[in-house]
């Protein structure tokens, strides 16, 4: 900031006539140096303009780790959407892929409460101890257990 | 839909949706950024880091794999350029602190003279002999306001998007500027028109 405040206050010090000839020599100077910027610009332009172009290995080594990282990521996928990935989609498809899912989960919970309704067995607790466990879809009852006495 | 019908409905597409695209793996849409910004950003890091042509290749590749790595990192509501260019210039930033490109460049300058003097100004070219003092004055100045003159001048960004980037006010961007055009207006007097 210092360079351009000792313009402005150059400028304010010859617009209020105060300038001295150090300053008004020092005005000329800054103001030479912007002119010969304007003289020079398209020049120097033209030369931070120029471009310059990479080797073509660079392209071939992030196609190879484009491929690598997209063909990586499939296989974990397995059809489940990551939650980050759904916002790039189009909103029935979300709604479609939700209630796919929801659809899946009520039958699968379904299917498994309607078998363990039947279920009644006998659990082996302890080695030296076994208990009669019969489950049905009103109550779980035990008829014995039995503790090793050690 | 055939590939040279998806090609052309990718070049007409803007930089942002081409950056979704890539995260969800749309390869034309990765070709075509690259195909946009490869040279502009290479030629941004000549600038940058003393043209050091094989550290400016690897920055490229860098800041594209981050691209595709990372792209859910970036936020669509903002532009692309911007932000490509600041993470380029984050880059750069963080190469200057390692000062390796500080080695490079005293290195350069103690050959600055063979460089200069070696050459025969009736058998060079005057275009040839300019560009390779500005390259070398570039090559100086401090790396913020080398940036924000690259950017500027270079790459057209406005003031405000060049402040954004570099984390400061428009203020500084301006005098940063100003002190560049100075220095190399007074640097290069030699090659004034009515010198």
């Amino acid at each position: 900031m210092k360079e351009m405040e000792k313009l402005y206050d150059l400028l304010n010090s010859f617009k209020k006539g105060n300038s001295d000839k150090e300053d008004k020599l020092s005005l000329e100077e800054e103001l030479g140096n912007m002119e010969a910027f304007e003289n020079m610009e398209e020049r120097i332009m033209n030369d931070i303009s120029e471009l310059d172009a990479p080797n073509d290995s660079v392209k071939n080594k992030l196609d190879a780790a484009f491929a690598e990282k997209f063909r990586a990521d499939k296989p974990h996928q397995m059809g489940i959407i990551p939650i980050t990935k759904l916002s790039s989609k189009k909103p029935w498809k979300v709604f479609a892929y939700a209630a796919s899912v929801s659809l899946f989960m009520y039958f699968t919970v379904q299917v498994g409460f309607q078998d363990m309704g039947n279920f009644n067995t006998t659990y082996p607790l302890l080695a030296d101890s076994i208990g009669e466990v019969s489950i049905d879809s009103n109550h779980i009852s035990v008829d014995s257990v039995i503790f090793p006495n050690n | 839909m055939n590939i040279q019908t998806e090609m052309k409905i990718v070049t007409q597409e803007s930089d942002e949706s081409l950056v979704e695209r890539i995260g969800l793996g749309d390869k034309p849409a990765f070709d075509e950024l690259y195909k946009r910004y490869n040279k502009q950003l290479f030629s941004f890091f000549m600038k940058m880091l003393a043209r050091d042509r094989e550290k400016c290749e690897d920055f490229l590749q860098d800041i594209f794999l981050r691209l595709f790595e990372k792209s859910n990192y970036f936020d669509s509501s903002r532009k692309f350029k911007p932000w490509f260019y600041s993470v380029a210039h984050n880059m750069v930033k963080n190469e200057y602190k390692k000062l390796q490109v500080r080695q490079i460049i005293s290195r350069d300058a103690d050959t600055e003279n063979v460089r200069v003097n070696g050459h025969n100004p009736e058998t060079t070219t005057q275009e040839k002999f300019f560009s390779e003092k500005l390259d070398l004055l570039l090559m100086k100045i401090d790396p913020e306001k080398k940036a924000a003159f690259l950017l500027k001048y270079k790459e057209g960004f406005a003031i405000n998007e060049i402040a954004e980037m570099q984390g400061v006010k428009e203020g500084t961007i301006k005098s940063r500027l100003f002190y560049v055009k100075k220095y190399l207006s007074q640097e290069l007097a030699e090659f004034k028109p009515n010198a």
